[in-house]
């Protein structure tokens, strides 16, 4: 065990399949509801699983919420081979340009495969309507586990990670630059650094 | 003045034969409503059914087999049981699922997707509860002019105070 947290720099373990964790307070989340506030009847787009707080505290701030889980359609893509990106994108995340003023992409990225990032970056970019806003989570370090993490609103400023067994091996740890440029169509950035070993990534369309 | 300690009300009873699996029990812990279960008074589609076009009614249907075509039942409500298979533009005063549902819903009242439960489609509704291990692929849209209550009121342990109205109405935005 002690090799493997060596290897991939694991600073947490994480919980067995349907635990859940904590849910410290997240700077990113209160600035994506900030923005949503100053919209009318605002289009969130959540491409986690559905979950009832989620879609509550979603809809109490006025929001219709769009709900895709893009992890399920990953893994499902996986097990049939390798998600080739034209492919995917053709089955999933099928909206008219500029139809949300948010998206919470959750760590999606960590997990789409090499040749997917910058397409799945640039059409969440084009879902989003001007001055939309996307959550990012990154890993700052690859868990042990296979699995998923998985987001669940728990107040506006604070989320809870649930540990789940859709088969997914995240990807590659994404440091800053490569953050951002894989986001370089987005006009800004707020990075928030959390204790528990993720980034939230704020970006501003 | 004191009053006398009643009696302890017993659970309810196991499932009698042909009444789905999902029990009363399951739900209860998360304050769910027990209408998943078929009443004498329900009109219902059984397993082995399956129809299809518009339906129409003012009283309340369970469906446990298969349909496709629209539902339209006012001010009744709507059970579609766990071997339910619904491919329809449904309209009722509640909807509660627990099988396959593919289609546009709008509840006057409530929604509800039970841990069974797998929906596609556009949700219009007052009030909805979503059970930890439902599918849902779609959009949701609480109906403002409609709303009775707090959204959350049958939750999985929510305590969220639900505003009415968005935060700001301030748009940033041409809309």
């Amino acid at each position: 065990m002690s090799f493997w947290r060596r290897w991939f720099g694991v600073g947490e373990v994480y919980a067995s399949p349907e635990t859940q964790l904590a849910a410290p307070a997240s700077h990113g989340l209160a600035q994506f509801f900030q923005h949503l506030a100053a919209r009318i009847h605002p289009n969130v787009l959540d491409l986690g699983r559905v979950w009832h707080s989620t879609v509550t505290l979603l809809t109490a701030a006025g929001c219709k919420v769009y709900t895709e889980d893009a992890f399920a359609t990953l893994a499902d893509a996986w097990q049939k081979q390798s998600p080739d990106a034209a492919a995917y994108l053709e089955e999933n995340l099928r909206y008219a340009a500029e139809s949300f003023d948010g998206i919470l992409a959750w760590d999606l990225f960590d997990y789409l495969p090499e040749g997917l990032l910058s397409p799945a970056a640039e059409r969440l970019r084009v879902l989003l309507k001007p001055k939309g806003v996307l959550l990012a989570l990154f890993h700052n370090a690859l868990p042990i586990t296979a699995g998923v993490m998985q987001y669940r609103l728990v107040t506006p400023q604070s989320f809870a990670c649930i540990a789940s067994a859709l088969p997914l091996l995240p990807q590659r740890v994404l440091h800053n630059r490569a953050i951002l440029r894989l986001f370089a169509g987005f006009s800004s950035s707020h990075t928030f650094v959390r204790r528990d070993n993720l980034r939230e990534v704020l970006f501003v369309k | 003045m004191w009053r006398t300690k009643k009696p302890e009300e017993s659970a309810p009873s196991s499932n009698p034969p042909g009444t789905p699996s999902v029990t009363v029990q399951d739900l209860r812990p998360l304050g769910l409503r027990n209408s998943l279960r078929p009443s004498d008074s329900n009109s219902r589609l059984g397993k082995s059914l399956s129809f299809q076009g518009e339906l129409k009614g003012a009283e309340d249907l369970y469906i446990d087999g298969e349909f496709a075509g629209t539902i339209e039942l006012g001010e009744h409500s709507l059970t579609i049981g766990p071997q339910g298979r619904v491919r329809a533009d449904i309209r009722a005063r509640e909807i509660v699922i627990e099988g396959n549902v593919q289609g546009n819903l709008r509840a006057g009242d409530r929604l509800q997707i039970g841990k069974t439960g797998s929906v596609t489609g556009e949700l219009v509704t007052a009030r909805i509860v979503i059970e930890d291990g439902a599918y849902f692929k779609g959009s949701i849209d609480i109906a403002r002019a409609e709303e009775q209550g707090p959204a959350s009121e049958a939750g999985a342990g929510e305590r969220f105070r639900v505003a009415p109205t968005p935060l700001s109405v301030e748009a940033e935005d041409k809309f």
